[in-house]
């Protein structure tokens, strides 16, 4: 169980900090080679662009779970408390339809790439592997919502329970 | 029909809440059903779009920004500022926007500048008899410049989506940048004469400078390194972002030893997560505008323009309209993403360089950070000054006009953001 609850809480952060590291250091590499060895690597790009793929897409969970997606939040600030609650939930079940969308088609494409046997021109990656980052990105992400409904159906019922509604804040997007 | 589903269901999942890439992703689907086109195109397109190796430049900047920003460098770069413009009338809020400046040359990010400059500032502004209100208000107004001046993460936003120079945008945004940390300057001076608001005691002499200067220069160096990489051909901007976090890493461990080794993973992952936010909608609003263009609708918005008015003056007043109220309500990156492809070829037909374009849209869409009532800076001022909203709101009005008036003229002297372009060339 503790395995568990430590996946739950620092899953993404870990592999997003792994995937971005690794670019980071990639690309480094890159200019060091142009410059100190006089040679340029093919591969430290490509090997960077793809792992930034899956960064986004592994990323995408993190931002439902860390609450982060960048949203409008205008009709927020007019509706009472319980009405947000409310809507967060319509919200938070439109993406769990698009997810599955996504997982679905994605899968097809990156089945698809795979059955060609498409591979990358510098690493000879096959292609599908790649594809693949969008539907699992998706599938951790259709986790992150269903908690989050959870914990939003909870905070309602303790709501009606205890029956004083107390002012609200309203989260604001972070935009840079 | 295709075209009202779009925009009718995008807009009906932006008042549900939904995020704004799912929201345009749920459109597309929609306009999949209705037009026949195949499914498959929206999920191999939100990995073809984000297989750049320019958009790679967005994380690596908000990276460097944010371990260059903790702590040490900021309040060295305050220091600095102080020694510049400290001794004027209103001289400590002259300082905010000068560090929010320097700030802006190594970090593309406006918010986060906000908080760390805000938090040290607001409290001695108040201490030197300011007015809570206008020191909330002078650091939320200062954090708008940060987009502006290089390296900014909405210039390389703009760059990806219009498939312009990112380093020639970088460059257009450096004068942009500066004019309106004057402009916000010489109204602080203008506030601080007529309150009585006095400088600090000490003098200007040439040592403190220098003493300060020194004191600072691992932070001072990095536009020049980013820019001078850039446009000396040494390295292409995302290339420069990768040596700013290698070089930030080094300063702040190892030279200014103010960051531990043990934050930088949360740091990192954080960059990643800010990233993933911002390209989800990337990715879909790349199908989103390619639907929109098989509907042709960008010509025909710019033919509808060019009817209403054949003047340039007027149609770009109306795309600066446009572009503050949606700024106002949506996300600057968002909103560049959406925009930037459907605006462009208006202003291409009324003869304004893409470049000169990308310079009107940051900086318009700056402005939004600070409009009430919905400007994310307002939120963060408030959230670390205690000054209400609504307070701070009334109190951010002269400062709103005097960004309208930078943006005025940055619109229509197309020399301020390409005259440095030109002499370049």
């Amino acid at each position: 169980m503790g395995l568990l609850r430590k996946i739950d809480k620092h899953l993404e952060e870990y592999l997003l900090s792994f995937l971005l590291s690794t670019t980071v250091i990639l690309i480094a590499v890159q200019v060091f080679m142009r410059y100190v060895m006089h040679a340029s690597p093919s591969w430290t790009e490509e090997l960077a662009r793809y792992l930034f793929i899956w960064m986004i897409y592994i990323g995408i969970s993190y931002g439902v779970k860390m609450q982060r997606h960048i949203k409008v939040d205008a009709i927020m600030l007019i509706l009472p408390f319980k009405a947000q609650k409310y809507l967060l939930i319509v919200s938070n079940i439109l993406f769990i339809v698009f997810c599955v969308f996504i997982i679905q088609q994605g899968t097809a494409v990156a089945m698809n790439l795979l059955s060609f046997g498409q591979t990358s021109p510098a690493l000879s990656i096959p292609m599908g592997y790649i594809y693949m980052a969008s539907p699992i990105g998706f599938s951790l992400a259709i986790i992150r919502l269903v908690q989050n409904i959870v914990v939003i159906v909870s905070e309602l019922k303790g709501l009606n329970q205890e029956n004083n509604i107390v002012g609200s804040t309203v989260r604001t997007s972070d935009s840079r | 029909m295709v075209a009202q589903v779009l925009f009718g269901s995008f807009a009906a999942f932006l008042v549900f809440n939904v995020p704004i890439g799912i929201a345009l992703g749920l459109a597309c689907i929609l306009a999949f059903l209705v037009s026949g086109a195949p499914l498959t195109m929206l999920a191999q397109g939100m990995i073809t779009s984000v297989d750049s190796f320019p958009l790679m430049a967005v994380p690596f900047f908000i990276l460097a920004g944010d371990l260059m920003g903790k702590g040490g460098i900021s309040k060295r770069l305050l220091t600095v500022a102080d020694v510049l413009v400290g001794r004027f009338p209103g001289g400590l809020a002259m300082v905010t926007v000068a560090t929010c400046m320097f700030f802006g040359a190594i970090s593309g990010s406006g918010p986060a500048t906000v908080a760390a400059i805000g938090m040290m500032i607001i409290p001695e502004m108040v201490k030197a008899g300011y007015d809570k209100k206008f020191a909330a208000a002078v650091v939320a107004a200062s954090g708008t410049i940060g987009v502006m001046i290089p390296p900014s993460i909405p210039m390389v936003i703009y760059g990806v989506s219009t498939n312009a120079s990112i380093g020639d945008l970088f460059i257009s945004g450096i004068l942009p940048g500066i004019l309106v940390g004057l402009f916000l300057m010489a109204w602080c001076y203008i506030y601080a004469k007529k309150t009585g608001l006095k400088g600090s005691e000490h003098g200007f002499t040439l040592s403190r400078l220098l003493r300060a200067c020194n004191d600072a220069k691992w932070a001072l160096l990095v536009p020049v390194i980013i820019l001078g990489g850039i446009y000396g051909g040494v390295f292409t901007p995302t290339e420069a972002a990768v040596i700013a976090v290698v070089y930030g890493f080094i300063a702040g461990v190892f030279i200014y030893r103010e960051l531990k080794i043990t934050e930088v993973p949360s740091l990192v992952a954080s960059s990643a997560l800010t990233t993933a936010t911002v390209l989800i909608i990337v990715g879909t609003a790349t199908t989103f505008g390619r639907l929109l263009a098989l509907e042709q609708i960008p010509t025909m918005l710019a033919n509808a323009i060019t009817n209403f008015s054949q003047n340039p003056v007027i149609v770009l007043l109306l795309i600066n309209l446009l572009l503050l109220i949606v700024g106002t309500f949506m996300d600057t990156l968002a909103a560049i993403i959406i925009l930037a492809p459907i605006l462009l070829p208006v202003a291409l037909k009324f003869g304004v360089d893409p470049i000169h374009f990308g310079a009107i849209m940051v900086v318009n869409l700056a402005i939004g950070f600070i409009t009430p009532p919905l400007g994310v800076n307002l939120f963060v001022a408030n959230g670390i000054s205690g000054v209400s909203l609504e307070k701070l709101s009334r109190a951010i009005m002269p400062f709103f006009a005097v960004l309208v008036l930078a943006l005025m003229l940055i619109t229509y002297i197309p020399e301020i953001s390409m005259g440095l372009i030109n002499m370049m060339k």
